[in-house]
């Protein structure tokens, strides 16, 4: 199960949106550069033979093992609940993980200290896929992301972010 | 405290009732015994020809051996006022090294538990004693035992004794008759730290339930004496009916007051309204050495048969308040004392610099304070990690370490047993400023769930127990970088590589490792503390032990810090930091060179420091735990500013007025 806190904050008024996708790659060296999360880059991935709208690829943080996080309707939405696709590959072999004991999705907003008003599981598909539904992005601003793997005695992030904005 | 069953029968009416009926309540200060050396327990109880004596339980000192003392005249006769008490009998000297817990019978035997012997001790009326419990984790084996209570008929008879089994993460009950153990480890306890038995007035039977404060977890766990029935109130927090690390439990007209430590204040919750928080009372001490109802990090609680005292140990301040009873069901509202505000980011006990940055622990908020350095004075830049389990939260912070320019932070979590890395992002350029986005939490490992190659285990009588990390730090070995972590538990130093996988474990003999910190010469030194005194020892790159010095100066050391040729040893017990030269003969030890310290507020003077570290311009930051602060000196060891409590602060700054 995945964690956030539970802090409630009311009276958000859901403008116009737009969300500015970024990645945080889990290559230490790569993320030594600037204040924002380290590699932020962001992706307009709309491509007819592209990856999904919206998609974002991250390492984790020892390069063990990457994930693609889909949102529904390609985009994230500010104060509405919306679900997302994940999928998890070896890094090495490309393959789809299948060597761990848990997964766990969250997303905190490090500015301000808390995190999603609620937990979110992440939640195996058939197909080798994995669905978080419920999340809510219940504030404007930097949001990250964070896949969290165990794997025996050790657990391992990738992380990505998303500012949204007015 | 000890139940007895008539007592217990005085609860079994509805708690509205007993509201009504109660024109009292507990809570009115009438004094304070002081002298004491560290009392972390209190109970009421005989001692020789005197029916109700005050037993207490002290850690002491260099000067004093730790030990359990019972004391006269702790009664209303104190009149308010603060003094030393006479002793009656002490027992425990020289046989325990580390008590925790206290309880006393109708017929004065006494109950201790010892958190550095992982022992429960019963102490006869004439003074003999038995090892009732060792360390282990098996059913009737302890680790880490903090709090013990005792269940009495109203004949005397012994019915159970209870032991808050920390470092099992569990409550155990013995029963004196049968010589039977039952574990109960209900609703994932995680490091209980106090018991008591109590009734039930829901199902009319008496002293028939367990209340165990998670010192942890923080909250207050209540089941029946087989584990049933479990009911958990509070969780952490400083507001009214929230806890932060209780540190005592005990009961009287159908409550459970609860030694709410690390909110400085007394919480009185009524079990048989699912926890409702009754009164409270206590606040703060904000002034060093303040008393009088205001707390500093109160432990210990213990109320006598009548209901009519209570008595709260204060560890760090080296005393016990004393409290009787006062009119009104709860005490009259003091707007100027309110005793509300947000957790105490108290400074340390562990520090860590490199490259901009100075990293210390807060423990009550279960945060890192990030501080920039390149200043004349550090300035909080960054609060990182949180109050929880998932990555990037903490339980119980006991260790920290920055290395590579600032950029990597680990920090060593007891609550979780667990190792955390994050990357820092650094940038000597960044104009001085909040950042609250400093840091990306990496990885993780749990330590208990590590295997340490059991022919690399210490060849001791004692069993190898989960461990349970304290200090932290990197070195460089000849097979790369080595992650070394103080395991507190079975009391060697792990060795990780950098996927964070074992490599080794480094022994200390009988020593209790407390610090470590890379060696000026490479490898690694190592702090630690023993019953005849203190030790820094050095190893090499390659594990292997070099030297062992400073045992003729320390007593019982805790932090080190180490540049080029000098390495400093901080001593909370004596107030001191020691400081040791590196000679010019590699092969020989570092020599002891002198120090500096010595009790009270003013410049390198001190309250239990705790940790040192040395920033990139060579000087020393003095992690001043007890007096809310830190203190920095110069690279020639003068003193050079001071940071942390505004109040504990100036002191230093006025001896420039």
């Amino acid at each position: 199960m995945a964690s956030s806190s539970t802090r409630s904050v009311e009276g958000l008024v859901v403008g116009s949106l737009t969300a500015v996708v970024l990645i945080g790659c889990g290559d230490v060296d790569s993320r030594d550069a600037g204040d924002g999360p380290a590699a932020d880059t962001t992706t307009e991935t709309s491509h007819d033979d592209g990856p999904p709208k919206g998609q974002q690829r991250a390492t984790s943080s020892r390069s063990t093992f990457d994930f693609t996080i889909t949102p529904d309707h390609g985009s994230y939405p500010l104060n509405e609940p919306f679900g997302v696709t994940v999928e998890l590959f070896d890094h090495t072999t490309g393959e789809r993980l299948t060597e761990f004991s848990e997964a766990t999705i969250d997303a905190r907003m490090p500015a301000h200290k808390h995190g999603m008003k609620h937990d979110v599981e992440l939640v195996p598909r058939p197909d080798g896929t994995y669905r978080a539904e419920n999340m809510l992005f219940h504030m404007v601003g930097h949001w990250e992301i964070h896949l969290d793997v165990t794997r025996g005695a050790k657990v391992e992030r990738a992380q990505t972010s998303v500012n949204l904005e007015f | 405290m000890v139940i007895l069953v008539h007592a217990a029968l005085a609860v079994l009416a509805p708690a509205v009732e007993l509201q009504e009926e109660r024109a009292t309540h507990l809570g009115l200060y009438i004094g304070t015994i002081d002298a004491l050396v560290r009392p972390v327990a209190v109970d009421f109880g005989p001692a020789g020809d005197v029916d109700r004596a005050l037993w207490v339980a002290e850690r002491g000192d260099t000067v004093t051996e730790p030990g359990l003392r019972a004391l006269d005249g702790v009664d209303g006769s104190l009149g308010g006022k603060t003094t030393t008490a006479r002793t009656l009998v002490r027992r425990g000297v020289g046989t325990l090294a580390e008590p925790s817990g206290l309880a006393v019978s109708r017929a004065g035997e006494v109950w201790a538990t010892d958190s550095a012997l992982h022992s429960l001790f019963r102490f006869t009326a004439d003074g003999e004693h038995e090892v009732v419990a060792g360390m282990g984790s098996g059913a009737g084996e302890l680790l880490f035992p903090e709090g013990v209570t005792l269940l009495e008929s109203e004949d005397g008879t012994l019915r159970r004794v209870a032991v808050a089994d920390a470092g099992n993460g569990r409550v155990q009950l013995f029963d004196p008759g049968a010589e039977t153990w039952t574990v109960l480890d209900a609703d994932d306890l995680e490091w209980p730290s106090a018991v008591a038995f109590f009734g039930d007035a829901s199902d009319g039977s008496a002293a028939s339930r367990v209340a165990v404060c998670d010192a942890s977890r923080h909250k207050v766990v209540t089941f029946a004496l087989d584990g049933s029935d479990v009911q958990t109130f509070s969780d952490w927090g400083p507001f009214p009916s929230f806890v932060s690390s209780p540190g005592g439990i005990d009961t009287t007209d159908g409550l459970l007051f609860v030694s709410d430590t690390e909110n400085h204040r007394v919480q009185a919750f009524d079990p048989n309204r699912d926890g409702r928080l009754d009164y409270r009372f206590g606040v703060h001490a904000i002034r060093p050495g303040e008393g009088a109802g205001s707390f500093h990090y109160p432990r210990g609680i213990a109320i006598d048969a009548n209901g009519n005292l209570m008595a709260l140990a204060e560890p760090m301040d080296g005393r016990i308040q004393v409290f009787g009873r006062a009119e009104g069901h709860v005490p009259k509202e003091d707007p100027t004392r309110a005793g509300l505000g947000s957790p105490s980011a108290h400074l340390g006990p562990v520090a860590a610099a490199s490259g901009q940055f100075l990293a210390t622990v807060s423990p009550e908020s279960h945060r890192v304070t990030i501080h920039d350095v390149r200043g004349e004075r550090p300035v909080k830049i960054a609060e990182l990690f949180g109050f929880g389990r998932r990555l990037g939260a903490l339980r119980g912070p006991s260790g920290v370490w920055l290395a590579d320019g600032g950029s990597k932070l680990i920090v060593a979590d007891s609550g979780t047993r667990r190792l955390t890395r994050a990357t820092l992002r650094v940038d000597p350029d960044e104009t001085l400023r909040q950042r609250p986005e400093l840091a990306i939490y990496e990885d993780a490992v749990r330590l208990d769930a590590l295997e340490f190659p059991p022919d690399q285990r210490p060849d001791r009588e004692r069993p190898w127990v989960a461990p349970l990390p304290g200090a932290v730090c990197t070195y460089e070995s000849p097979n790369g970088t080595r992650i070394a972590v103080i395991d507190r538990a079975n009391e060697v130093v792990l060795l990780l590589d950098e996927v964070l996988d074992p490599v080794r474990v480094l022994s200390l003999g009988p020593a209790r490792p407390t610090g470590l910190v890379p060696s000026p010469r490479g490898g690694l030194l190592v702090a630690a503390a023993g019953r005849a005194g203190g030790h820094v020892f050095e190893f090499d790159a390659t594990g292997t032990l070099l030297h062992e010095f400073g045992t003729d100066v320390l007593a019982q050391p805790a932090g080190l810090a180490a540049r080029a040729d000098r390495i400093w040893v901080t001593e909370p017990l004596r107030d001191r930091v020691e400081v040791f030269e590196l000679t010019d003969d590699a092969a020989a030890p570092p020599e002891h060179v002198g120090g500096f310290g010595g009790r009270g507020l003013g410049r390198k003077r001190f309250h239990g420091p705790t940790d040192a570290c040395v920033l990139g311009d060579g000087r020393l930051i003095v992690i001043d735990h007890g007096n809310h602060r830190g203190q920095i000196f110069t690279p020639d060891g003068e003193f050079d500013a001071g940071f942390g409590s505004r109040l504990y602060v100036a002191p230093l700054r006025a001896e420039d007025e």
